[in-house]
């Protein structure tokens, strides 16, 4: 209490549903061996790119974060902000979960497999409807929940944080709100993870 | 004997910070352990990625994490580790400790706080007793925080106002947002007395430190121009220019060593490097935030302490408390007003400052016998932009996104204001509230994390909701729509004390008046541990004027 913003330190991990353990053992996918950089070398092999994400992976989850987040004519769409590149920077953090990276890497295949198997088609190729209907899916399964809240605060994070981490480009997004930052702002020797 | 330093302090927090002011202003040597890292005042930026979406001022629960039990279904207690949960009891772990992120709502105790057990009588579940000290002993203390640290306010008439030695406070208030007009119209109505809420903040230039910017991010943010009276700014820094107060951060403290009398020797820390290193002095102060300090004692075995230091009657760790009560709001919508009421309302970074201590005793029959009542505090809802617009993800049918995501943030945050209020009432102390050692979960040093048992009593339930009801009729008296609030026994992590009790009997007690252990003669704690009850208000300002207070009694002996 007493103006702390305790909320947010609690949706860090996101906790409304599950909390660690459980999700894990429900999910069954991870045996907490899975390492990111496992991952992410993975990812290098199969698809001989620079990780974390392969293009046609960058391009679903363009598609994904634009219909969490699309634009209206007052405000921008997630691609307009940057919300990939700002996801990259997340997943490069090494203070950042390494369970929450793994979701971050492996929830794109996953969705696309729903997907394939709901309707035989990519999230890409879905109307707004169907969107919406493998969302409404996968919300119900532990994963599903988490990922698509985690890639929330991932959008929300890259709408209004500074400028200075590559989202909320122009100060787009806090226009949008017509919100004004907190003087002084972050700068190069101040910033998170500058030291 | 020779020592390295007349007093060695484990903690650098608003515990911590007067003993080392007031020892090196009156030339002792004095080394302060700090398990976290410096930041200096220029380092403080409104950067809410780095305040509150990640872990920079609390550890990475990776590292170092706590052990929550609560209780089931079943009425089993169940402990669950934060890292599991993601529910982070972390403060501030910096030099300066959550002082520097605190926002400075600062309130006396009252007379009736020092003697709850014989003004109000037993509670059944409830280890309630009277404080080994009166108000008169601390009232000295309070009013040389308002000066040393800086309280800005302005004394008003009200039924529960605490008696003091000067006139009023030494900064006068900190500049306040319009609504307060509303609020105190609402009150006036109501026949309630709001009264100007007393800031740790200073409102002009003073005491070498800058006055306020009102820079509308100051709760869970470092102060960028020393106005806020952290520790940091306050304290530690004038003690380091007398030249006998030296800092070490990066020093994670795991035991204090004790010889065969039972006298503390040698604090031992892990340096940043990982490496142990140790300090001995004549005097230990711990002072690391209640929990901790009560895990940093029954880690700390000795042969005269086989259960943990000050530890011989089995009281460290029992009876924590925190602040009980919890908060609501209602929102001021732009509709109800004209263009010049919403300009006004729209204005950002002045303070709402405004509280009710009408209640601070229950009289009222419809509440059932006379009661320790509480404190309510106005503000408006954090500024963090991006917490509030995560916070309209959820929504009737669960996750919400697309246009229906879009439209609740743009109308949060663009139609109205959210003013908030938060309640201050006791945390009974039980025998369901206390802190051990967890025999599993360690951290990251191999050390075993403190476990805490966050049982409350009912009755903290039963006030809390009492004064929440009044605090709704002021929002429902002002107009505001969507009021709501939410009265529970979840404990805030930053209000906590408690754990090393003080009292005349060693039986129920770990310190003695004094603040100095029963049973180890050179060993002080300076935090909240001490607190044998609460009192109704945000605890800092009484862990300052403690402090202050022992610091006298330490510098006497030495
Ligand atoms: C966001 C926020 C808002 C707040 N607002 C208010 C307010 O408005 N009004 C109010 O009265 N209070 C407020 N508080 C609470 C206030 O900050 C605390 O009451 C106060 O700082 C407690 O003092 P302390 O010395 O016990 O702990 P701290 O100030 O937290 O200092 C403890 C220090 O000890 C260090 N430490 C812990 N263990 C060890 C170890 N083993 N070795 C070495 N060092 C160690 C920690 O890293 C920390 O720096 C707020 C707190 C927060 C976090
Ligand atoms: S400048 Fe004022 S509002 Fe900003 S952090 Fe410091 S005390 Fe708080």
């Amino acid at each position: 209490m007493l103006d702390t913003n305790q909320k947010s330190a609690a949706d860090k991990f996101i906790l409304n549903k599950l909390d660690r353990r459980s999700f894990l053992i429900a999910a069954g996918v991870f045996t907490g061996s899975v390492s990111l950089g496992g991952l992410l070398s993975y990812l290098y092999r199969k698809y001989k790119i620079q990780p974390p994400y392969s293009g046609s992976e960058s391009e679903i989850i363009r598609h994904f974060h634009d219909h969490l987040f699309p634009k209206t004519a007052d405000s921008p769409s997630a691609s307009e902000i940057n919300s990939i590149d700002y996801l990259q920077f997340v997943l490069i953090d090494p203070e950042i979960d390494e369970d929450n990276k793994s979701l971050l890497i492996n929830g794109v295949t996953w969705l696309e497999e729903e997907c394939q198997n709901e309707f035989n088609k990519s999230f890409m190729n879905l109307s707004a409807s169907d969107k919406n209907r493998i969302l409404r899916i996968i919300e119900e399964a532990n994963w599903g929940y988490r990922y698509i809240s985690l890639n929330l605060n991932y959008i929300l994070e890259a709408l209004l944080s500074d400028p200075i981490y590559g989202g909320n480009p122009d100060e787009i997004g806090w226009q949008w709100l017509g919100h004004t930052p907190g003087i002084p702002r972050p700068t190069d020797s101040t910033k998170y993870n500058s030291k | 004997m020779n020592y390295d330093y007349d007093v060695c302090i484990v903690g650098s927090g608003a515990g911590a910070a007067p003993i080392a002011y007031e020892l090196s202003k009156a030339g002792k040597s004095v080394v302060v352990l700090e398990k976290g890292p410096w930041y200096k005042t220029e380092d403080f930026t409104k950067d809410e990625l780095l305040c509150c979406r990640r872990s920079v001022y609390t550890p990475n629960l990776k590292d170092e994490r706590h052990v929550l039990e609560n209780k089931n279904d079943d009425n089993e207690w169940i402990g669950r580790s934060t890292y599991d949960t993601g529910r982070d009891f972390w403060n501030g772990n910096m030099v300066g400790g959550s002082s520097n992120l605190m926002s400075g709502y600062f309130h006396r105790l009252k007379p009736e706080d020092f003697r709850l057990f014989s003004e109000f009588g037993p509670i059944d579940g409830a280890n309630i007793v009277d404080w080994p000290i009166t108000y008169d002993d601390l009232e000295p203390y309070y009013t040389k925080v308002e000066e040393v640290v800086g309280v800005s306010g302005k004394i008003v008439d009200h039924p529960h106002q605490e008696p003091r030695s000067t006139q009023d406070f030494p900064f006068q208030a900190t500049a306040e947002h319009p609504i307060v007009n509303k609020i105190d119209e609402a009150c006036r109505e109501l026949g309630y007395h709001s009264i100007p809420t007393p800031r740790a903040i200073l409102s002009k230039n003073a005491l070498d430190r800058k006055a306020c910017s009102y820079s509308n991010y100051c709760g869970s943010y470092g102060c960028a121009t020393d106005a806020k009276g952290s520790a940091r700014a306050a304290l530690l820094n004038p003690a380091i220019e007398t030249g006998k107060c030296e800092i070490r951060p990066h020093a994670m403290v795991f035991k204090l060593e004790s010889d065969e009398s039972g006298k503390v020797t040698t604090a031992k820390y892990y340096n940043e490097q990982g490496k142990i290193k140790s300090v001995s002095a004549k005097v230990f102060v711990v002072a690391c935030q209640a929990s901790e300090t009560a895990r940093l004692l029954l880690m700390s075995i000795g042969s005269k302490h086989p259960n943990g230091l000050a530890n011989n009657n089995g009281q460290v760790g029992k009876n924590l408390i925190y602040s009980a009560g919890g908060s609501g709001s209602g929102d001021i919508l732009f509709k109800n007003y004209n263009d010049s009421e919403i300009a006004q309302l729209k204005i950002q970074g002045l303070f709402v400052n405004r509280s009710l201590q009408d209640w601070y005793v229950i009289d009222d029959r419809a509440f059932g016998k006379r009661s320790k009542g509480g404190t309510i505090d106005f503000l408006f809802r954090h500024a963090n932009p991006i917490s509030r617009a995560i916070s309209q993800k959820w929504g009737p049918d669960g996750l919400q996104w697309g246009k229906a995501l879009k439209d609740s943030i743009k109308s949060y945050f663009t139609e109205g204001r959210h003013l908030r209020f938060e309640i201050f009432n006791d945390w009974l102390p039980t025998d369901d509230c206390f802190v051990s050692l967890d025999p599993e979960v360690k951290d990251k040093w191999g050390n075993p994390v403190a476990r805490l048992r966050l049982g409350y009593h009912q009755h903290d339930l039963k006030v809390g909701k009492y004064l929440a009801n009044k605090a709704e009729s002021v929002l429902n008296k002002m107009g505001a729509e969507n009021i709501y609030s939410s009265i529970s026994g979840s404990p805030p992590p930053n209000l906590v004390a408690g754990g090393c009790r003080f009292g005349d009997d060693p039986a129920t007690s770990v310190l003695d008046k004094d603040c100095r252990a029963h049973n180890v003669e050179n060993l002080y704690i300076t935090d909240a541990s001490f607190m044998p009850t609460g009192g109704s208000v945000p605890y800092t300002w009484t862990i300052y004027a403690n402090s202050f207070r022992v610091a006298d009694i330490i510098n006497s002996r030495l």
